[in-house]
C-alpha cells in the first residue's frame, strides 16, 4: 500500500515554513487528533505528515494549521478528509511480481506441512495484493486451507476491499504482473466484468476477513504463519516502526514468514536480528528465534 | 553439548581448588575444607556427566565403531603401563599375560576395547584390597563359532553376592547403596562396558564369589558391522525387525521390556532420573550382602575413559533431552531416526500406543515425534489416554502426520501438541527446525531457571501477546503456545496460592461460550476459567457459535465473544443473537484487541454487554465475569 499525496506537494506559505511554530502546531494537530478520535499520526514520519497537512490546509481554505484543528475538531466531515489524507491508497496486483515469485517458491513448500494457514495482510488498503495472495495460495492447492485476515487503518478502503471490484482498464498491467509472479493457471479465470468494472469471483473472497486494525494502537489478534505488511513501514518513524515490529513478532508462530515491501528493511531495528532474509534483497524474512 | 556443561563447571573447579590453596592465608580450616569438598564434588560430578554423556551417545546409537586390526600383545602392553603404577599404590601382584593360542590380531575398534579393560580393571583395583589383579589375553569363539579374544580380568577383591551378578550391569545399580560412596566412581563404568561389548558383536560377564574374588570375562571377535543389533532385535518377541541400522538398542530394549528400559534410561538424564533409579540411599535396606559390593565405575585415581576430568575431547553437553518416536511404519520410524540422530538427544522409537503409554507410565520423556495413524490405536486416542493421565504436563509433542486435518481436529490435538506437521517435501526439515528451537529453548530456559518460569507466569498473564513495545518478556521471545498454556496455568490465580477458586465459588460450574479463532487466547483462557471450575463451551468463528447457542438446551450463562473472526465476525454474531428473545439477557462480553473508542462503543452498540481487551488479563476477566454472574441479573434471566 503506498499512500500518495494527491496534488498535494505544495510547498507550505512561507510565512510558517517550517519553524518551531509550524512544528507546534503539527503537533498540536496530531495530538487533537488522536485525543478526538483515536487515530495515532503522531509517530507518522514527518515530513510525509507535513505535506499531507499542508494539503489539507490549501484544499479546506484555511490558513492556518490551527484553523485547520478547529475545523476537524468541529466538522466530521473535515475530519475525515484529513484522516483519509492520511491514508490515500495506491496498490496493485501481484505488485512487485519478484516477491509474489519467491513467495511461492520459498514459502509455499513450508505452508504445505502446517494443517491450516493464518495470514495476515496487515494495511491491506483496496485489497489488490490480497486478492493476489488468494490467486497464489488457489493455484498452489492450499487456499481452502488457509484464512487471509485483511485490516487496514481505514474502515473506507475495506468496503472497497470487500467488494472485491476494481477499474477494467488496470487489468492488462494485473495480468502481466500475474505472468511474471509465476502464475500458472490463465489470470482471466478470476474475475469476470460487470459493468465496465472487473469483479474477482466470489470462490477467492470466501476466506479472507476484512476488518479494520490499527497497527498503531491495537493488539495481535491471533497467531500467524504469514504476515505481509508492504508499504507501511516507510511512513512509520523509528520508533513505531520498531513497535509494529514487536507487534509482528508476536504475532507470527516461530519460522512464519514477514513480507515488507521493497524500500523497507528490518536491518537496525531491534528486533531486526529475530528474522533471517529469505532471497537476498527481497524483503522476505523469516522468524528464528 | 557437553561443552556448556562443562564450562561451568571448570570454572567451579578451577576457583575452588584456587580456594582450597587460601594463597592468601585468610580462610579457616573449615572454610579449605568446604573448598576442597566443592572441588571434590565437581570432580565427581564430571566423571559422572561423562560417564553418562558416553553412555547416552552408545545407547542412542550414535557411537560410531572404527573397526581396524588390533594387535594384543599391543594391547597388553598398554595395560601393563596404565595399571602398573597404580598396583604399586596399592602393593598388590598385578599380571598380564598372553596365553599361547590367543590371536595375534582382530579387527575392532581399538578405542572402545581399551575403554572397556580400563573400566574392568578400574573396578578390579578399587574393590580389591590385598592380593592379585590379572589380565588374560586367551582365544575364545563367537557364539555363532567365529574366532575370538577373550579377556579375563580377575581379582581377589571383596566380590559380589551371586543376587546381585546381573544388577552390576545396569546404570546406577550397583550391589548396595554404600558402594559408590565407599568406593567412589560413578558405577556406570560396567554399563558401559556391556553397551559396547554389544555393539562390537561381543559380551561381558561375570563369575564372581563373595570374599575370595571376580573374574570378568570380555569376548571380543572380528567386527562384523552393526548387523548384531538385527539379530539382537529379531531375536526378540513381538518386536519388529527394524532394517535401519540406526536403531538403538535402547529402542529395542524399550519397546521389549518397559519397566527394565526405564533403569537403563535412568542413566541418561540425572535431572528427571527418580531417585530410587540413581541415589544409593535408595537401595533396599541393608542385609548381609552389604559389604560385598559389586564393583562400581571407574575411579578418578586410574587413567580411565570418562572419569578423569578433561579426558575426552570437549564435546558439549548439557542434560540430554529425552526423545520418544511412536510410528508404525518401520521404514517411517527408521527413517525420522536417522534425520533426528544428529541432534542431541537420546531417541527411542516405539510402534505401537500401548508401547509408548507404558514408557511414558514409566519414565519421563522431554518430547515425542507421533504419527496419527498407529496400529492399535490413533494419535488422537494416545494424547487424550496421556493427558488423562497427567503424562503430557511435561512433554512436548510434536505430531508428524501424512495425514489431512479439519479445523476440528487440528484444535483437538493443539490442546496438547505443540507442533503439528503434515508430511511433505519440506516437513522433515521443518521438524528438524522445530526440534532444534525446541532444544535451544529448554537450554535457555534452564540457564535461566526459575526467574524466567516467572517472567513467563507474568507475560503469560496478559496472554503473552503484543502488549505494545513495553512488554515482550521471555514467554513472548519464546513465541511458543506450549509455554503459553504451561505459563499461563502458572500464572493464573489459583496456583500461587494466593487465589484459588474459593474466591470465587459462585463461578464453580457455570458456563461459558468462547467464540474466538485465536488459539493462543483459546487455551489461555479456557485454562483460568477451569482452574475456577467453570466449564468452558468453544467455537471457532461466529457461525458455529450461533449453532452451538441454539443447539444447547440451558445455554450458556456468558459468552465470551472475540471481534475479529472469519465467516462471521463478532459484532454480527453479537447482533444475532440478540435478534433471539432468549437471549437478551445474556452477558457477552466483547474480546477485543483495538484500542479506539469507536471500537469499543461499536461493540456496545451492536449488543455486548460490556468490553475488555486482548490480550487478556486474568484477574480483570475473572472480576468482570464475576460481575456480569452476580445473582441478581442471573435472577432475572
Amino acid at each position: 500500500m503506498d499512500r500518495h499525496y494527491g496534488n498535494g506537494d505544495r510547498k507550505p506559505a512561507a510565512a510558517s515554513g517550517g519553524g518551531p511554530l509550524e512544528r507546534l502546531e503539527i503537533e498540536l494537530l496530531l495530538q487533537g487528533l488522536y485525543a478526538w478520535c483515536g487515530y495515532d499520526f503522531r509517530n507518522y514520519s514527518y515530513s510525509s505528515v507535513r505535506r499531507r497537512i499542508w494539503n489539507r490546509v490549501h484544499r479546506e481554505n484555511v490558513s492556518t494549521i490551527t484553523g485547520l484543528l478547529d475545523k476537524v475538531l468541529h466538522d466530521p466531515a473535515c475530519l475525515k478528509r484529513l484522516i483519509a489524507d492520511f491514508s490515500i491508497h495506491v496498490t496493485e496486483m501481484f505488485r512487485d511480481p519478484e516477491f509474489f515469485r519467491l513467495f511461492r517458491e520459498e514459502v509455499v513448500p513450508v505452508l504445505r506441512t502446517y494443517p491450516s494457514i493464518r495470514i495476515w495482510h496487515a494495511g491491506c488498503s483496496t485489497g489488490e495484493e490480497v486478492y493476489s495472495m488468494a490467486i497464489l495460495l488457489h493455484e498452489e492447492g492450499l487456499y481452502e486451507r488457509a484464512k487471509i485476515y485483511a485490516t487496514d487503518i481505514s474502515a473506507d478502503v475495506l468496503v472497497t476491499a470487500k467488494a472485491g471490484m476494481f477499474p477494467l482498464e488496470k487489468m492488462r498491467k494485473y495480468t502481466v504482473n500475474y505472468q511474471r509472479a509465476g502464475g500458472t493457471g490463465e489470470f482471466s479465470n478470476y474475475y469476470q466484468v460487470e459493468n465496465g468494472r472487473v469483479r474477482i469471483k466470489p470462490f477467492l473472497v470466501r476466506n479472507i476477513v476484512f476488518a479494520q486494525h490499527n497497527l498503531v494502537t491495537d493488539r495481535s489478534f491471533n497467531e500467524f504463519h504469514v504476515i505481509l505488511c508492504r508499504n507501511v513501514f516507510i511512513y512509520f518513524n523509528r520508533e513505531l516502526q520498531e513497535r509494529v515490529l514487536r507487534l509482528f513478532y508476536d504475532s507470527l508462530v516461530m519460522f512464519g514468514h514477514l513480507g515488507l515491501g521493497d524500500k523497507e528493511t528490518l536491518e537496525y531495528l531491534p528486533l531486526g536480528d529475530r528474522f533471517e532474509e529469505v532471497g537476498k534483497g527481497r524483503k522476505l524474512y523469516r522468524k528464528i528465534r | 553439548m557437553s561443552h556448556e556443561l562443562r564450562t561451568p563447571l571448570n570454572s567451579m573447579l578451577i576457583l575452588s581448588r584456587l580456594l582450597a590453596a587460601n594463597s592468601e592465608g585468610n580462610l579457616t580450616d573449615k572454610q579449605v575444607e568446604f573448598a576442597r569438598t566443592i572441588h571434590q564434588s565437581g570432580s565427581d560430578l564430571l566423571a559422572l556427566i561423562n560417564d553418562i554423556l558416553d553412555l547416552a551417545k552408545i545407547e542412542s546409537g550414535n557411537m560410531e565403531v572404527e573397526p581396524g586390526p588390533v594387535v594384543l600383545a599391543e594391547l597388553a602392553e598398554f595395560v601393563e603401563r596404565a595399571f602398573r603404577p597404580l598396583a604399586a599404590e596399592k602393593r598388590l601382584d598385578f599380571e598380564v599375560t598372553v596365553r599361547e593360542g590367543a590371536p595375534e590380531t582382530i579387527v575392532t575398534d581399538e578405542i572402545r576395547v581399551k575403554q572397556v579393560l580400563k573400566n574392568l580393571l578400574s573396578n578390579a583395583f578399587k574393590f580389591t584390597h590385598e592380593g592379585r589383579v590379572a589380565l588374560e589375553i586367551d582365544a575364545g569363539t563367537l557364539e555363532d563359532g567365529r574366532r575370538a579374544a577373550v579377556f579375563r580380568v580377575i581379582d581377589t577383591g571383596i566380590g559380589i553376592a551371586k543376587e546381585h551378578q546381573e544388577h552390576i550391569f545396569e546404570a546406577f545399580k550397583q550391589a548396595d547403596g554404600t558402594t559408590s560412596r565407599k568406593y567412589g566412581g560413578t558405577g556406570l563404568g560396567l554399563s558401559i562396558s556391556r553397551e559396547i561389548a554389544e555393539r562390537l558383536g561381543g559380551r561381558i560377564g561375570v563369575e564372581s564369589e563373595e570374599g575370595k574374588g571376580s573374574t570378568f570375562t570380555f569376548v571380543v571377535g572380528d567386527y562384523s558391522g552393526p548387523a548384531a543389533d538385527d539379530a539382537f532385535a529379531s531375536a526378540l518377541p513381538g518386536l519388529p525387525a527394524d532394517p535401519v541400522p540406526a536403531v538403538p538398542s535402547s529402542a529395542v530394549s524399550a519397546s521389549a521390556a518397559p519397566s527394565s528400559a526405564a533403569l537403563s534410561f535412568a542413566a541418561l538424564s540425572p535431572g528427571a532420573t527418580p531417585p530410587d533409579a540413581v541415589s544409593p540411599d535408595a537401595t533396599p535396606p541393608a542385609d548381609a550382602s552389604l559389604d560385598a559390593p559389586s564393583p562400581g565405575g571407574p575411579s578418578p585415581a586410574v587413567p580411565s575413559s570418562g572419569a578423569v576430568p578433561g579426558a575426552r575431547p570437549p564435546g558439549a553437553d548439557e542434560r540430554i533431552k529425552k526423545l520418544l518416536i511412536v510410528d508404525d511404519d518401520d521404514r517411517q520410524r527408521g527413517s525420522l531416526m536417522e534425520l533426528i540422530g544428529g541432534l542431541d538427544v537420546v531417541i527411542t522409537a516405539v510402534s505401537s500406543g500401548a508401547e509408548a503409554l507404558e514408557l511414558l507410565k514409566v519414565d519421563h520423556y522431554d518430547c515425542m515425534v507421533l504419527d496419527l495413524g498407529l496400529g492399535d490405536t490413533t494419535g488422537f486416542e494416545l494424547m487424550e489416554e496421556l493427558k488423562e493421565r497427567g503424562l503430557l504436563d511435561r512433554l512436548r509433542v510434536f505430531v508428524y502426520t501424512g495425514r489431512e486435518l479439519d479445523s476440528r481436529e487440528e484444535m483437538r490435538l493443539r490442546k496438547s501438541a505443540h507442533t503439528i506437521i503434515i508430511k511433505d517435501e519440506r516437513a522433515p526439515e521443518r521438524l528438524l527446525e522445530e526440534l532444534r528451537a525446541y532444544l535451544a529453548e529448554a537450554a535457555a530456559g534452564a540457564e535461566t531457571g526459575a526467574a524466567a518460569g516467572a517472567a513467563a507466569g507474568t507475560e503469560a498473564a496478559t496472554g503473552s501477546e503484543a502488549g505494545g513495545a513495553d512488554s515482550g518478556g521471555a514467554a513472548s521471545r519464546r513465541g511458543e503456545r506450549g509455554a503459553r498454556a504451561d505459563a499461563a496455568k502458572e500464572g493464573a490465580p489459583g496456583t500461587d496460592g494466593s487465589r484459588t477458586d474459593a474466591d470465587a465459588p459462585q463461578l464453580a460450574g457455570k458456563s461459558v461460550l468462547l467464540i474466538d479463532d485465536d488459539v493462543r487466547n483459546v487455551f489461555a483462557i479456557s485454562n483460568i476459567l477451569e482452574m475456577y471450575g467453570m466449564q468452558v463451551i468453544y467455537a471457532e468463528n461466529g457461525m458455529e457459535g450461533l449453532d452451538i447457542l441454539r443447539s444447547m438446551e440451558d445455554g450458556p450463562h456468558l459468552v465470551l465473544m472475540d471481534i475479529m473472526m472469519p465467516v462471521m465476525d463478532g459484532y454480527e454474531t453479537i447482533r444475532e443473537i440478540r435478534a433471539n428473545p432468549r437471549f437478551r439477557d445474556l452477558p457477552i462480553i466483547a474480546l477485543t484487541a483495538k484500542a479506539m473508542k469507536e471500537d469499543r462503543e461499536k461493540c456496545l452498540e451492536a449488543g455486548a454487554s460490556d468490553y475488555i481487551a486482548k490480550p487478556v488479563d486474568p484477574d480483570q476477566l475473572i472480576s468482570l465475569i464475576q460481575v456480569w454472574l452476580c445473582p441478581d441479573r442471573e435472577n432475572r434471566r
